[in-house]
């Protein structure tokens, strides 16, 4: 697929207004920032970035739309309703502990034996029944899915598509004025949505942001953190042969992270439900 | 007198309004992903919070009361001028819910390289098959959750 990109002007209309905004809230301000800090409101990462390229809410959902058909058309779905409905109901736990609780989360388990996991922006979560079969117990699950919710949360398939549309010129937010224009605008970041998520990957930095955002998820959700790591190790000499998780990198790094953010947390602990996990995962 | 007043201005003052970041946030029965989709909300929509839970916010929109996720709204309302290239009409109600279909320009994109969403669109029943009743006994069974459920 090629990328052809695309230059945003920043209005500075806009950016005043935001300013602005800021600016202002006496007596509201000051009764937010007395409130408990786990229901303050969620400041999306990407807020600050976003007048860079203007893209809207239902863009996101848009581009993650395509993520999922690609992804899914590509490696087809296990055709299991019992671990279909597992994974959704391990994911949508999880995902009722972060920012985006209630939002659009969708989660299905992928026809292939290759170990890997996608994500696509706005709450498309996707495991290959390959990762599957190699874990051991719900927390490793929880574990994995959790990173890829990180992912979304952290909106990094969006800011990816921005990167990748920033690098080209060609094209233009601000000249799309048409809806054949904003039509093949659409195809170019989808194009990009598509490279990043299922052949690049998303760059280390977003990785490790995934693997320490993941953490509070399931600590809050009760899962144990420690999932994730014994997952990783067990599947880090495979990686090392090379062909799998292909789209994860730096996987020692990521172990080596994960397990002194978890001890910053105190080893918490938590569910790790083996047994369930072996009765909803047996065909 | 005085008192009755200050009480009065206390209490408008506590009546915290937010307004919705997004567009078709879902007003929801209860604080769970699974739980019946009462609304959507449009982006600017203010509410008024009601009650705390977790990550989530009971909140009165207009003559609707129902639970969205805290992450979803904000203090200050959000700025119109951000664009879409979508067709706003077509895909007003996909960026917060368990979506339905694909948008205009995700069909589209679909067609013209041969993708077909039927996988896609079977992923999505089996989220939508999750009833609110099975995710509550899942999280109370594995003693999981975000405190919705007793412990």
């Amino acid at each position: 697929m090629t990328f052809k990109t695309i230059h945003l002007l920043l209005p500075a209309a806009f950016l005043g207004l935001t300013l602005t905004a800021v600016c202002q809230g006496g007596l509201k301000d000051l009764i937010k920032k007395n409130l408990p800090k786990e229901v303050q409101p969620y400041v999306d990462p990407l807020e600050k970035t976003q007048t860079a390229l203007t893209l809207g809410d239902k863009d996101e959902n848009q581009i993650g739309e395509i993520v999922g058909v690609a992804v899914t058309a590509q490696y087809g779905l296990v055709q299991n309703d019992k671990l279909q409905k597992y994974v959704n109901l391990v994911g949508l736990t999880l995902a009722d502990t972060t920012p985006r609780a209630g939002g659009n989360w969708v989660f299905g388990v992928l026809n292939t034996d290759e170990v890997n996991a996608f994500s696509g922006p706005n709450g498309y979560v996707m495991i290959t029944m390959g990762a599957i079969k190699r874990m051991k117990d719900e927390s490793e699950l929880a574990g994995v899915l959790a990173h890829e919710i990180a992912h979304v949360c952290r909106q990094h398939g969006l800011k990816a598509v921005q990167e990748a549309a920033k690098k080209d010129a060609a094209f233009s937010v601000a000249k799309a004025t048409t809806e054949g224009q904003k039509a093949e605008l659409f195809t170019k970041l989808a194009d990009s949505g598509v490279e990043v998520v299922t052949k690049n990957g998303y760059d280390k930095p977003s990785e490790f942001d995934a693997d320490k955002e993941a953490i509070p998820y399931l600590i809050e959700a009760g899962y144990d953190p420690q999932g994730l790591v014994n997952y990783l190790k067990r599947i880090q000499p495979e990686i090392a042969g090379g062909g799998i998780m292909g789209t994860h990198p730096g996987i020692s790094e990521r172990i080596a992270k994960l397990e002194a953010r978890i001890s910053k947390n105190g080893n918490p602990g938590g569910a790790t439900l083996a047994s369930r996990f072996a009765a909803w995962t047996k065909n | 007198m005085t008192v009755i007043l200050l009480a009065l201005a206390t209490t408008a003052a506590l009546a915290e309004q937010v307004f919705m970041k997004r567009p078709g946030v879902i007003l929801r029965e209860g604080p769970a992903s699974t739980t019946k989709s009462l609304a959507t909300l449009d982006k600017g929509k203010n509410a008024e919070v009601l009650e705390r839970q977790g990550k989530w916010l009971k909140v009165k929109a207009g003559e609707l009361t129902g639970w969205v996720g805290a992450g979803y709204v904000d203090a200050k309302k959000p700025d119109a001028s951000l664009g879409d290239l979508g067709d706003p009409k077509a895909s007003e109600a996909s960026a917060g819910a368990a979506a339905k279909g694909l948008g205009p320009l995700a069909a589209k994109y679909a067609a013209q390289n041969n993708m077909s969403s039927a996988n896609f669109d079977k992923m999505l029943a089996y989220r939508n098959n999750v009833t609110p009743q099975e995710h509550a006994q899942f999280e109370k069974e594995g003693k999981i959750g975000s405190g919705k459920v007793s412990k």
